[in-house]
């Protein structure tokens, strides 16, 4: 009835109409495995018909709409939309400003027109004060206690702080939060701000990560920067974050066996971590460290297995 | 009032309808003069370090989580919640009536149920991240494999995204599974991404390295590669949504291996490729050998996708030479 990759015209009897008009057009596309509700085939009402197709094309315009989400625009378009005031509109219908302190908390108004008595003032705060939850301390725990970690090999190392850095949040329950305020709204001035706060914050990590790399008898292989080292290590644990919010496994790890290097249940990031370390660090003479040598790595000496 | 950070206070005000002050709960004060930046007024009751300031901001933080159906609680289930959210956003049967101006029953003979719309919409959303690999078309792929491996990693992660061939879903579906991490479609939509990446990419993966004269150093899977590099690529994607590149790249220069252009998930690629890798007699290669590998001059198991290189083969080579590959 209906091909693949068809464009097809969608016409519809619009309410107080006595003819059909034109909606728009869809691309058929193959939704079997995704519209699971209703029966497969070919029927009018059924995934590969266009009109269902439109229905689910035309609700995702509106969410997009309704969360903000609307294309950036191009140079050229008149009457650009104000990113800010459309934020604010979300923000509005989820948060509030003055209403929120009356009908919400129950205060006086007062209490927030002697504060932020612009709304958008209010929102861009509320997204700053949310994302600061997800800045860690992992860096600080270590330095204060720089002697505990470097008794660890680096496979132990690696592990512990990836798995703290988790539980380093000062306000973990805001983790999905502030993860979704990102997503929606990545262009966004106090997001933007954020995202720099949290490389500037790394990247003044830089010299000490260098010095603990240094206590390993480590350093950074020529043409590899300790920056891009950080931004790995901060990729693959927020990614993981996202995944441990799912509270599912990852299929991809299904071959990792007992005799893996760290073991079947060394946490995912750290395992991706130390593969990019062997990829990144020479030891002292310049030479690679094989990825089990530098599991075992230990501060101070040198494994009997590298020369 | 002068407040100590790290000082737990509680917070006490006239609710409408009172007469007098009420507690209304604690805050541990925090340093947010870098956070509460719009404020009046910068110190005193109504500055950033005032515990009723900090309240606000705490409460005004739950409340959104709660409005946005991410906070969990036993008298309403993750579907519910979900619900919730999207028939304050899209909504069901007034989707089409009111929104669209159509007979109600062009829903109801779909999906009658609220509950059912707003899973098969998820689902169809989240759709957006299944890399449509048969954009790449076969001329592309014949010029991409007489690349080096830093030329190949370069474009092919650099244009990753366009291949999931739905741009304009790809930041609702990063909401979505942001908002809902353990509603089921979206459970279902990760488990299912990782399957197909790995069906696409499992076996091209390793016909890829070996094309290169390349292996797996033992005790590596490459499963874990795809997922590290997988990782990247997405942070490298949320990245460049904020339109601004990142610091920590600033010591990046013309002489590093790949150059400056070099995109941030290929970069990591190759190093992790350095450290996960090895030539076909054990031995590893430096990350300027890894950029300037190139591919293997006879028994290439990707020769076959080469036009001239294939002229008179048949299916039979090209079967035998993945089975080689694959053995290897």
């Amino acid at each position: 009835m209906w091909r693949i990759g068809d464009e097809v015209e969608v016409r519809a009897q619009v309410r107080g109409q006595a003819d059909e008009d034109l909606l728009g057009t869809v691309v058929i596309e193959d939704l079997d495995g995704i519209v699971q509700h209703l029966p497969p085939g070919d029927g009018a009402n059924g995934p590969r018909s266009p009109m269902t197709q439109f229905l689910l094309q035309s609700a995702v315009s509106e969410m997009r709409k309704r969360l903000a989400q609307a294309p950036t625009p191009t140079l050229d378009q008149q009457d650009e939309p104000d990113r800010d005031a459309a934020v604010a509109r979300v923000m509005s219908t989820l948060v509030g400003h003055e209403p929120f302190v009356t009908n919400t908390l129950g205060l006086s108004v007062h209490q927030m027109r002697r504060r932020w008595p612009v709304a958008s003032d209010w929102y861009a705060d509320l997204v700053r004060y949310v994302l600061r939850g997800t800045r860690s301390d992992i860096g600080d725990r270590i330095r204060s206690d720089e002697d505990k970690w470097l008794a660890l090999d680096l496979g132990e190392f690696m592990s512990l702080a990836v798995t703290l850095r988790w539980s380093s949040y000062r306000h973990p329950e805001l983790l999905g939060l502030a993860q979704t305020i990102r997503s929606l709204w990545p262009a966004y001035e106090p997001v933007i701000d954020a995202t720099h706060d949290g490389e500037a914050g790394m990247a003044r990590w830089g010299p000490f990560i260098t010095h603990l790399l240094s206590q390993f008898g480590l350093r950074l292989r020529p043409g590899v920067s300790i920056g891009e080292i950080l931004w790995s290590f901060d990729a693959l644990a927020s990614t993981e974050e996202q995944r441990a919010r799912s509270r599912s496994e990852s299929i991809l790890f299904a071959e990792v066996s007992e005799a893996a290097p760290g073991g079947r249940d060394y946490p995912y990031p750290a395992r991706a971590v130390m593969l990019i370390l062997a990829g990144a660090l020479v030891d002292e003479d310049g030479q690679p460290v094989p990825l089990d040598e530098l599991y075992r790595r230990r501060a101070g000496s040198r494994p009997a297995q590298s020369s | 009032m002068p407040w100590q950070v790290g000082e737990q206070v509680e917070v006490a005000a006239r609710v409408r309808g009172a007469d007098h002050e009420i507690a209304l709960g604690t805050v541990t004060v925090e340093d947010l003069t870098a956070v509460a930046t719009n404020l009046s007024a910068r110190d005193g009751a109504n500055g950033p370090q005032a515990p009723m300031t900090q309240w606000i901001l705490q409460r005004a933080a739950v409340h959104m989580s709660e409005h946005l159906g991410q906070a969990e609680r036993d008298d309403e289930p993750i579907e519910q919640r979900v619900q919730r959210v999207l028939s304050a956003v899209v909504g069901h049967e007034p989707f089409v009536t009111n929104t669209l101006g159509l007979s109600v029953h062009n829903m109801r003979r779909r999906w009658p149920v609220a509950g059912d719309w707003y899973a098969d919409l998820v689902r169809y959303v989240l759709r957006a991240r299944h890399v449509a690999l048969d954009t790449v078309s076969k001329e592309q792929v014949a010029r991409l494999i007489t690349l080096t491996i830093g030329e190949f990693i370069g474009e092919a992660l650099a244009t990753h995204k366009g291949r999931y061939g739905r741009d304009h879903l790809f930041d609702l579906a990063e909401t979505l599974r942001a908002l809902w991490p353990t509603y089921p479609p979206v459970q279902d939509a990760v488990a299912r991404d990782e399957a197909a990446m790995m069906a696409a990419w499992g076996d091209i993966g390793l016909l890829a390295f070996a094309h290169f004269g390349l292996r797996l150093r033992p005790g590596v899977t490459l499963g874990e590669v795809f997922w590290g590099i997988s990782a990247m690529v997405s942070a490298q994607e949320r990245r460049l949504r904020t339109d601004q590149p990142s610091t920590l790249f600033d010591d990046v220069t013309e002489d590093s291996p790949g150059g400056p252009e070099m995109p941030y998930a290929a970069r990591l690629a190759m190093i992790v490729f350095t450290g996960a890798l090895e030539d076909l007699d054990g031995k590893g290669l430096t990350i300027e050998e890894m950029y300037a590998r190139k591919p293997v001059a006879e028994g290439s198991p990707l020769a076959w996708l080469i036009p001239d290189a294939d002229a008179g083969a048949d299916t039979a080579d090209t079967d035998d030479a993945r089975a080689d590959a694959g053995d290897g």
